[in-house]
């Protein structure tokens, strides 16, 4: 009996250590104005506010983050104010950004104290003709962006993706008349592993199919740590969504570059990481501080200087 | 150097006139020789201490010298000795316990004499009466009971002293330094009690013949064993099991100490494993699993002659998890699933010690240490379809460990009883391995799939040279100056560091005393880890061309005092800085942690300060002491690009306020002694986010952290107690040992986690913090025999 009565209590001994509720003692969180003003230089700048929501506590499941519509949202641009009206969901000023563009933005909201950010909008990219070529049969689709970067300067740019596809299936008929075309637009997943450009990788990339330091997602931010001052041509390359399909598509792929502003780069690129790191594969990882540029509130205000290029493919069956 | 020379030259005719008493302190019953004894000069009041050796050289104008011999826990002894030339004088002191009226006397922590600034005598006689954890003498853990030392998170490994990170402390084990000196995540350390002479602690005022880390030195020797008789004994605990013997190969001169321990719940619970794995699997599978560690000290010393010695030391401790399971299910196949995660140190060095002349005394080592960890992993399945036999297999494993081989001369210089001086140069080779991954796998009718990527070895130089003096400068002033100059070659660079280090101690009367220090240190190897979780996992790095060295200044002020002989006090204030500090960068994960790591880090900077108290009562059946520290530790990363917190300051982890530890062990007689001991300390600082916002239509919410370690865990604490029952028997003497982890069964924070529920009734959520704790109350028994 002695035998198993003390590895029995040793057992139950390390049983009873367990979960416990505690206290937060973090003091009372105000919900803050939260921002959301990235604009670009083709489109009339447009304004998202919300309010964050503090995570403890009691909340109704269908609570989401209801668009502030009070608010009183002024814009000065090389010192002429905009007032913004309300469209919808957010707020829209009548004015488009330009590069070398001064911008200050004062938002006031009862009940919130009043919050503020400024901005310069970047110069535009300095990027040549992009070129498109595809491989095996037109399933493997590569684009090459010639980018000129300014010397002496910290640069931050962008490189999205996003494909605009025009399916031509039948998928009933209604009133004798056959429906057969659907549209549908993609994020496309692209893949880089120019080593001017890549320099963040974990150890799930380097043992994938390529083994070498790469970047594959749909929004590429980089800085021009490695290529300041010089020409240097970007290879991406992606697969064709539709290779091999029995029906005809034509497919619009959209290639978007763009200089950001400090502020913007690191706001989207620790966005990037919050995302990443609530992944259960990153339980382990680092916390992330999500950047604000916004005095009194959370978000961002910036504006992308972007240059948009499109390349047409059609999937024949 | 040159100044040393300089100084050495002109302390030359002052040896010259005089005569010099040398020898060695050694145990009278074992041969075993004494570090610290004090060594003095009743008339004129000159004086010093034995090295770490046991070794002593007294230079004297007197024609007779009268010597007092003392030692805390032993008789002390007089020599009267005629001084006509030089004398050879070994001398062996009796253990007090011998006598028959039983006074505990325990080794002091900090006395108003000693020159050292923020040097911890570590009482090693005292550990084995504090309560410990499954019979488990621990030096680690009575280190983390004294002011401005603070362990990490519980079960998890590493010290953190005055700020500093869980890689800024230099662990020596007979002079060669240990890198990982944990078991089972920080339950245990590295140190077996049964094998440890001597331990100090040094948290501040470096001597200048240490380096290569910024926080502390903890200098630990460890026993030669007795020259005289064989002596040993074993002992079993609910965890371990643990083996000592020492004893002469040759009587009095070639002696043995050998311990050795082994947890073994790996093995006990293999039954239960096997029952349940032929359980679930309807007796087709067979499963065993388990962790373990095991510790092998080892040391020879011989004697050549009066002036020669020769030490071989031995160090390997391991700790492995494993699992390994196996089916053979008729319609399925066969799989075997195997996981090994092993990590351990090897640590062996070779010293020569000879005296030169009676004043000048060498030392010369080589050393070798290596610290590595191996994590495989393996999948094999195996099944037949239409006849045809299919295999497939896939292993991953990963490596990494550094490696060090060290060359070594250290002289010790007394001219005359004012100065002792030590002087010396250190080469070390380092190897580092960052981590390298291999895949491998196969299928049947496939080609094998075989990739090892992760970066090179990194091979790098290290070298030191040193001199320092501790120098009576009256009775009552006495002070330890030195100074370092370190180098680091690495990838083509260079990176040079003089480093100087002072300490002053002013004797105000017999009992008071004032002390201060500075010193510059530079450390040329940084730990990669995790901020929210230590792994065995945390990779060793070295500095590279793009990451600098790390570097701290600090100073340190305070005093001592005695009050009748029977209580130490001592208060001490200190302000430290630091610079190059590593982080990880937001959202960095350990997993990427082996390939292009420098891409994945940021350097900052960092300062601490606080304030010290200890008292200490050594003499009388109680004994222990009280420590309390007051501090602060801030980090600061606003390096363009590499900012943490918006570039703004922030607390960090191990930012705890209050800190509290008393000790007090009881011992009225041979026959029982008891102990206890109650931690308080402020919780640990965490990254919260208190916030969620809509930052992204497509993601939906994201949480958001207003600032780095903005949150403070529930304060730890806890107590521990144990009582001893010895009884001699006819062989020796066996000692039954209980011991309470955790007598009231606080639960002390290991994990904090959110986690929401939902109520389904009104369609709403609650989201609450949680804790997950560790260890409850522990009670454990061991069994021990001494022959």
């Amino acid at each position: 009996m002695k035998r198993t009565l003390i590895p029995l209590l040793f057992s139950i001994c390390l049983m009873t250590a367990c979960e416990k509720q505690i206290d937060i003692d973090a003091g009372y969180q105000e919900p803050k104005l939260v921002i959301d003003a990235i604009g670009t230089t083709d489109t009339l700048l447009s304004v998202n506010i919300t309010e964050s929501r503090p995570i403890f506590g009691a909340h109704s499941s269908s609570e989401g983050f209801p668009p502030v519509t009070n608010a009183t949202v002024n814009l000065t641009a090389n010192g002429v104010i905009y007032t913004a009206s309300r469209e919808d969901n957010h707020y829209l000023f009548p004015y488009t950004p330009q590069g070398g563009d001064q911008l200050s933005l004062q938002i006031d909201v009862p009940g919130h104290p009043s919050v503020s950010a400024m901005t310069t909008v970047p110069a535009d990219p300095l990027i040549g003709e992009v070129a498109f070529s595809d491989y095996d049969d037109g399933y493997d689709l590569t684009f090459r962006i010639p980018l000129t970067d300014r010397a002496n300067s910290t640069d931050y740019y962008l490189i999205t993706m996003h494909h605009y596809d025009t399916i031509f299936e039948t998928y009933y008929i209604q009133d004798s008349v056959p429906i057969h075309d659907t549209i549908y637009n993609h994020d496309a997943y692209f893949y880089c592993d120019d080593p001017l450009v890549v320099t963040d990788v974990s150890v799930l990339d380097m043992i994938g199919e390529y083994g070498i330091p790469s970047f594959f997602g749909e929004t590429m931010l980089f800085t021009d740590e490695r290529m300041d001052g010089q020409s240097h041509t970007i290879e991406i390359k992606c697969n064709n969504p539709y290779y091999n399909l029995p029906y005809e598509v034509h497919i619009t792929f959209v290639i978007e570059v763009a200089s950001l502003s400090r502020d913007a780069y690191l706001y989207l690129k620790t966005l990037q990481s919050a995302r990443e790191s609530s992944d259960m594969l990153n339980l382990f990882s680092e916390p992330v501080q999500i950047h604000s540029n916004i005095d009194g509130g959370i978000g961002i205000f910036a504006i992308s200087n972007r240059r948009v290029f499109t390349h047409h493919t059609d999937n024949l069956p | 150097m040159r100044k040393t020379i300089i100084l050495l030259l002109l302390l030359l005719p002052l040896a010259v006139l005089a005569q010099t008493v040398s020898g060695t302190i050694s145990d009278a019953t074992t041969g075993e020789t004494l570090i610290g004894a004090t060594i003095l000069e009743e008339q004129s009041g000159k004086g010093t201490v034995s090295n770490a050796q046991g070794r002593f050289s007294l230079t004297l104008k007197a024609d007779t010298a009268h010597l007092r011999i003392s030692y805390i826990g032993y008789q002390t002894e007089y020599h009267t000795v005629t001084l006509r030339g030089d004398r050879k004088l070994d001398v062996t002191l009796h253990p007090s316990v011998e006598l028959e009226e039983v006074t505990i006397t325990a080794e002091r922590i900090n006395s108003p004499q000693a020159s050292q600034m923020s040097a911890i005598e570590v009482p090693v006689e005292q550990l084995k009466l504090v309560p410990v954890i499954f019979g488990e003498t621990d030096v680690l853990k009575a280190i983390q009971l004294l002011p401005g030392v603070q362990s990490g998170t519980e079960g998890m490994s590493g010290i953190y002293v005055r700020g500093g990170g869980a890689d800024e402390n230099l662990f020596l084990l007979d002079g060669v330094p240990l890198y990982n000196v944990n078991h089972l995540g920080g339950f245990f350390s590295a140190f077996n009690g049964d094998a440890v002479k001597n331990v100090t602690l040094y948290k501040g005022s470096f001597p200048a013949r240490f380096s290569g880390r910024i926080s502390s030195v903890l200098d630990i020797t460890t026993n030669n064993g007795n020259d005289r008789e064989w002596h040993g004994g074993a002992s079993v605990g609910l965890m371990s099991a643990k083996f000592n013997i020492e004893g002469p190969i040759i009587k009095e001169k070639t002696t043995l100490s050998l311990s050795l321990r082994r947890t073994y719940g790996d093995l006990l619970l293999q039954p239960l494993i096997m029952a349940v794995a032929l359980s679930e699997t309807e007796g087709q599978g067979t499963a065993n699993a388990g962790y373990y560690f095991y510790d092998l000290n080892a040391k020879v010393t011989h004697q050549f002659n009066d002036r020669s010695r020769l030490y071989f030391m031995w160090y390997s401790g391991d700790d492995e998890a494993y699992m390994r399971m196996r089916t053979n299910e008729y319609e399925l196949g066969k799989e075997h699933i195997k996981l090994g995660y092993q990590w351990g140190n090897l640590a062996t060095s070779v010293r020569w010690n000879y005296e030169l002349t009676p004043k000048l005394f060498m030392n010369v080592t080589g050393s070798f240490t290596r610290y590595r960890q191996h994590l495989d992993l393996g999948v094999e399945e195996e099944w037949t379809d239409e006849g045809q036999l299919y295999n497939e297999q896939a292993d991953v494993s990963l490596r990494s460990g550094i490696s060090d081989f060290s060359g070594q001369v250290d002289f010790d210089f007394a001219p005359t009883p004012d100065h002792a001086i030590k002087f010396g140069t250190t080469f070390t080779h380092h190897l580092f391995r960052p981590q390298v991954t291999s895949v491998q796998a196969s299928s049947t009718g496939e080609e094998a799939f075989n990739r090892t990527v992760g970066e090179s070895n990194v091979s790098a130089g290290e070298i030191s040279i040193y001199a320092e003096d501790d120098w009576s400068i009256t009775d009552a002033l006495k002070v330890n100056g030195g100074l370092a100059l370190t180098g680091f070659v690495v990838q083509d660079c260079f990176y040079p560091s003089l480093q100087p280090r002072l300490s002053g101690r002013l004797l105000l009367t017999d009992d008071l005393s004032l002390k201060a220090g500075y010193s510059y240190m530079t450390q040329y190897m940084h730990l990669l880890s995790n901020s929210n979780i230590s792994l065995p996992s945390d990779l060793w790095v070295p500095v590279t061309a793009r990451i600098e060295p790390m570097n701290s200044h600090q100073v340190a002020a305070g005093v001592v005092y005695t009050w009748r002989s029977l209580i130490d006090f001592s208060v001490e204030g200190y302000y430290k800085w630091m610079n190059n500090l590593l982080e990880y960068k937001p959202g960095a994960t350990f997993l990427g942690n082996g390939t292009g790591w420098e891409d994945m880090v940021c350097m900052g900077r960092g300062w601490a300060y606080g304030i010290e108290f200890l008292a200490q009562k050594s003499f009388g059946d109680i004994t222990g002491w009280v420590g309390y520290t007051w501090s602060r530790t801030m980090r600061q990363f606003d390096t363009p690009g590499e900012e943490l917190n918006g570039g703004l300051p922030f607390p960090a982890k191990y930012d705890r306020i209050h800190d509290i530890s008393i000790t007090l062990q009881y011992k009225p007689n041979n026959r029982f002694d008891a102990g206890i001991t109650w931690v308080y300390s402020t919780g640990n600082t965490a990254t919260l986010a208190l916030q969620e916002i809509e930052a992204d239509n497509y993601y939906g919410a994201l949480d958001f952290v207003e600032s780095r370690n903005n949150f403070r865990l529930p304060a730890y604490h806890r107590m521990d107690v144990s009582v001893n029952f010895h009884k001699q028997k006819k062989h020796g003497v066996r000692t039954w040992n209980i011991s309470i982890y955790n007598l009231y069964n606080r639960q002390n924070p290991f994990l904090i986690y959110p986690k929401t529920t939902y109520n389904y009734r009104d369609n709403s959520t609650y989201t609450g913090l949680y804790q997950r704790s560790l260890f409850p109350i522990l009670p454990s028994i061991s069994y021990i025999y001494k022959f």
